[in-house]
């Protein structure tokens, strides 16, 4: 869709048309779902953050100038839900065992994690190890775990996170840096 | 490993590698580095290692049915959040008027001519419940537009044929419609079923008979539209939980395609076992069945960890 039909969207749906708003919603809000669930890992979250980004796109719309571009500044309105954004379901991250009677020994109970891979249609945590990775993404600082998912899981450049989170591209690296840094920490025993 | 600026340099260097935005004199660099300094060569390849790691949660997508029912929660919030502003607007307008005196003078007219006609005009009530079943009708008429799972052919189609018959409304009882809804959850066209689904929400009386909880269930367990087996789980979470309704729900959280329908069952599921002081042993089964089968880990956590707590 081209920025003029784009822009007659966005005049419609301030004017309280309901089915521009929907039409504007649905051309970008693949992305932004995408981008909550890569950056929480869990649906309920996800859903969580879409919700919260639109209502906010919605309420909003009034005062929206143009001064921007509509997407800048969707991305800066989803940057700010995601870093206020608190997991309220990480405890369902954590690794469920089960006891299981041990082969070779009757009578002997061991912990064992119950394997949640192989998921063909949510594409959840695949492995241990992913799981393990998620939590500890999960355990960093706000702005360190955005710029470091929106690089690593999301595939934006530098400079466009930097557009996006309104920082300077040196903040961004640093960030990118110390959460690599944390990360090789934490999970060097299993890497 | 030695914290050294220089060694800091380089490790920048790696990140900045593996987020392929160096190129030049700085990768040389970085690779020539990492030949001779054995501390940095093991954080390039801690790093890979990591990076390998990530694909799995790099390649995690929104599924279709998330898209769908986070986009229905929206639009049913924005479309409500529209009436409430359009309602102390049409209020401003009213009091407007009212400080008019050339308006209150025809108000208090029209008022005196419509209070007589109410008085002595003959089936007044018949003409009210009249309004009300074509109001119904609009309602139902447009009830399937907005879902995306109804192509555009389809959400033209009349909807329960009758109900829209202006001779049907003079002979319409709440049983009526009750059968006409109930008919058109069977109809081929998605968009007349959605309308049945309305109809029977709008309905209030329809949660007392029994054949409208048969055809939700027939709907739940055969409609291939998600959307109206949500809908219908909807409407039976609100008839008295009886073993129909559990087996039904228990049907669809097991063998259902949709992990959207499917954790709708097991909400409602959830909620009866609850209340029943967890001891059903069907439930128990299906969820032990979810436990080990389920695709979805979202629903395969959240009645493990339900079980779990069971337990303790």
């Amino acid at each position: 869709m081209q920025n003029r039909e784009i822009t007659q969207l966005i005049n419609e749906a301030k004017a309280g048309n309901d089915r521009a708003f929907e039409t504007l919603v649905k051309l970008h809000d693949r992305k932004v779902l995408s981008m909550a669930l890569k950056f929480t890992g869990n649906e309920d979250d996800a859903m969580d953050i879409y919700q919260e980004v639109f209502i906010r796109v919605h309420r909003g719309l009034a005062t929206f100038e143009f001064r921007s571009e509509f997407s800048t500044w969707l991305h800066r309105i989803t940057m700010n839900v995601l870093i206020n954004h608190k997991n309220r379901t990480r405890q369902e991250l954590i690794p469920i065992t089960e006891e299981v009677e041990d082969d070779e020994q009757p009578g002997v109970k061991n912990a064992k994690i119950i394997s949640i891979n192989e998921t063909p249609e949510s594409g959840f945590i695949a492995t241990e190890k992913s799981m393990a990775i998620r939590i500890a993404i999960d355990s960093l600082p706000q702005q360190q775990k955005l710029a470091f998912t929106l690089k690593h899981l999301s595939g934006h450049k530098i400079k466009e996170i930097a557009e996006m989170m309104d920082c300077s591209e040196g903040t961004i690296k640093r960030y990118i840096f110390t959460a690599s840094s944390k990360l090789r920490e934490k999970l060097k025993y299993l890497l | 490993m030695k914290n050294s600026i220089e060694h800091t340099k380089y490790i920048e260097l790696i990140d900045l590698y593996y987020a392929k935005e160096i190129a030049g004199e700085d990768e040389a660099e970085l690779m020539s580095h990492i030949k001779s300094c054995s501390d940095c060569y093991d954080i390039f390849a801690l790093n890979k290692e990591l990076l390998n790691g990530l694909e799995v949660l790099k390649n995690e997508e929104p599924s279709e049915s998330l898209l769908i029912a986070s986009r229905e929660k929206l639009f049913n919030y924005t479309a409500k959040s529209l009436d409430a502003k359009n309602e102390p607007q049409s209020f401003g307008l009213i009091i407007k008027l009212l400080k008019n005196n050339n308006f209150r003078i025809a108000a208090t007219l029209v008022i005196g001519l419509g209070l007589g006609y109410y008085f002595f005009a003959p089936n007044s009530t018949e003409k009210m419940v009249i309004q009300q079943n074509k109001e119904l009708a609009t309602k139902i008429q447009t009830q399937g537009n907005h879902n995306p799972e109804v192509n555009s052919s389809e959400k033209t189609a009349p909807a329960v044929t009758k109900v829209v018959d202006p001779n049907f409304f003079k002979a319409v009882t709440p049983r009526t419609l009750i059968d006409e809804a109930i008919s058109a959850l069977v109809n081929e066209n998605p968009g007349v079923r959605l309308r049945g689904i309305e109809a029977i929400k709008e309905l209030t009386i329809s949660y007392k008979v029994p054949e409208v909880k048969t055809a939700l269930i027939k709907s739940l367990a055969s409609d291939p539209l998600p959307s109206v087996k949500m809908e219908s789980i909807k409407l039976l979470a609100k008839y008295t939980f009886d073993n129909e309704i559990k087996l039904a729900l228990i049907n669809s959280m097991v063998n259902e395609e949709n992990s959207a329908v499917r954790i709708l069952a097991v909400d409602v599921l959830l909620k009866y076992y609850k209340t029943n002081n967890n001891i059903d042993s069907d439930i128990d089964k299906a969820f032990m069945d979810i436990r080990n089968n389920e695709e979805s880990n979202y629903l395969k956590i959240k009645v493990t960890n339900f079980m779990k707590g069971k337990r303790s």
